[in-house]
């Protein structure tokens, strides 16, 4: 019983050691965000060279503009980082969303947008990640 | 001769057959956020699905059972539901994953979207299961199998530093958010230590009637084949970690890194990366729908063959097409292929002490085996990668859902 219990704490205290930080949970989702702007902006480069289906790069906008609005709205309500970050990425967020709808309906990605968004909210990423959230939400701006 | 070309077939189904859609898009994952990092989870896999394959195949050849049947005979038919649902579960899951990294490819291709393929492809697998023989099937996936080499070649092409590569062969600290690299390690593990795997050799191993000669045979193929394999999910992590990750691209979806190829390939690429994806995925259904009806006919006692006709094992028949119709369901739901694919590697991980412990039980049994039971260096290996994967899995899988 004893033994039970003491690989349940053992376990337990490994798995709050691993667990990550709500900075850490929070500048994943943002880089996933950042990640469509750069898959984006690496495949148009692609068709540019006729390396990849125009087919797909109008398949790759669309899911990207699904995926970055979820993200969008899992950013916003992520209570454990202060709001003036949740904010910053969450309008991040909704500026690649719109840029990959352009893109779209344009069938050409709208590069400099997605560039643009993709490294501020790499830049938001790398200052959570650093622990200095409020300081990330006004250096991004 | 007749010997050599036996082995030079296992190899070759080995190398055809490896890459699925777990393998892949676990690897890409890897690559991509971890660069080499996560290349020793690749290696532990590897050497401990060789020691698995190897043992029940030396099972097979010696008892002439398969696993489930000397399972079933050896601890009971009511110890033998619970590693049975597991496995089945595991299957399903994985099977679905599979079905849905086929259509996918197929939308990748087409621009078509994957819901429209879904049926098709699941139509497709069932079609080959009815008509096909347990050979052509196997032969027929090794052979278009063969066509992820590419990534090898593309890995070549970029030139890795190799020593930077052989560093990562032993784990390290990550460099940065522990839980995902636990948890992406975890998925490398569940991917290439398939459960579904080992007792589909053990029922080809029956099926194709291995005796002792074939001993040495089955001991080749289990390491060198599975070895080569796994050179196909390496060389994918090398050319994720130096094509998508300088940039950025974290291939947090299969669409992300579809362009992956197009660097060392030029237009070919993509094509490659959507055949391979397409061909991975069906072989790999193929053999987790017909494991689903092997494992079940053997633990109920029913009439079991792929080389039957339909009529002669109509339960066999009926069960690889109940797992294909359930396994259609999430694609059909809209469930993303790759986060399909994460769940169910890590649930594979979870599950695998359940169904390789037992096999351990059986491999060390003198009276079934006689001379030919394990070593203490196999069940050591086994018991350390099991106990290792299944304590990282334990670890990360909550955190993840902590995290997510």
């Amino acid at each position: 019983m004893i033994r039970k219990a003491r690989t349940l704490v053992l376990l337990a205290a490994a798995t709050f050691a691993c667990s990550p930080s709500p900075n850490a949970a929070f500048a994943r989702k943002v880089e996933q965000a950042a990640s469509w702007a750069a898959a984006a902006e690496f495949a148009d480069s692609m068709r540019t060279a006729g390396r990849v289906p125009q087919g797909y790069i109008e398949d790759l906008f669309e899911h990207g503009a699904e995926d970055v609005a979820e993200l969008e709205k899992q950013v916003s309500a992520d209570e454990h980082m202060p709001a003036s970050v949740r904010s910053r990425a969450s309008t991040l967020c909704a500026r690649l969303a719109a840029a990959f709808r352009t893109s779209t309906e344009a069938k050409a990605a709208n590069v400099g947008e997605l560039r643009t968004t993709g490294a501020e909210l790499r830049r938001l990423a790398v200052a959570v990640r650093s622990g200095a959230a409020d300081e990330a939400a006004g250096a991004v701006r | 001769m007749k010997k050599l070309a036996n082995i030079a077939l296992g190899i070759l189904t080995s190398v055809g057959g490896y890459l699925e859609v777990g393998s892949m898009g676990t690897a890409l994952q890897a690559g991509a956020a971890y660069r080499y990092q996560l290349l020793w989870a690749i290696v532990a896999g590897t050497i401990c699905v060789a020691f698995l394959v190897e043992m029940t195949g030396r099972l097979a050849a010696v008892s002439h059972h398969t696993l489930v049947d000397a399972m079933r005979k050896h601890f009971g038919f009511t110890f033998q539901i619970w590693p049975l649902t597991a496995q089945i579960v595991v299957d399903l899951f994985v099977l679905a994953s599979e079905i849905g990294g086929a259509s996918l490819a197929l939308e990748l291709a087409t621009g078509v979207s994957i819901r429209v393929w879904v049926i098709p492809v699941a139509v497709l697998v069932w079609l080959v299961l009815w008509l096909g023989s347990f050979g052509a099937i196997e032969r027929g996936v090794a052979v278009l199998g063969l066509v992820t080499l590419c990534f090898v070649l593309a890995a070549l092409w970029l030139h890795p530093d190799w020593r930077d590569v052989a560093r990562h062969v032993v784990p390290r600290r990550p460099d940065r958010d522990p839980a995902q690299y636990a948890y992406l390690a975890v998925g490398i593990l569940g991917a290439t230590i398939s459960p579904y795997l080992v007792s589909f050799y053990s029922s080809g191993a029956v099926e194709e009637k291995w005796s002792l000669k074939d001993l040495m045979p089955n001991r080749i193929v289990a390491g060198v084949g599975m070895g080569f394999g796994s050179t196909v999910s390496a060389a994918i992590l090398i050319v994720a970690a130096l094509v998508l990750a300088p940039r950025g691209i974290l291939a947090g979806s299969y669409e992300q890194a579809a362009a992956i190829l197009t660097v060392p390939l030029g237009r070919w690429g993509f094509w490659l990366f959507c055949a391979s994806l397409f061909i991975g995925c069906v072989g790999a259904a193929f053999e987790l729908a017909l494991d689903v009806s092997y494992i079940t006919a053997q633990t109920f006692g029913w009439n079991w063959s792929e080389n039957q006709k339909p009529a002669a094992g109509p339960r066999f028949s009926l069960v690889y097409t109940a797992a294909i119709l359930v396994a259609t369901v999430p694609s059909l739901l809209g469930i993303d292929p790759l986060k399909l694919t994460m769940f169910s590697m890590a649930l594979t991980v979870v599950m695998l002490p359940l169904i390789t412990a037992p096999l351990l039980v059986l491999m060390n049994d003198k009276r079934l085996l006689k001379r030919y039971a394990n070593g203490w260096i196999t069940n050591v290996a086994v018991v350390v990668i099991i106990l290792l994967s299944f304590t990282l899995a334990v670890l990360a899988i909550p955190v993840q859902i902590m995290g997510a």
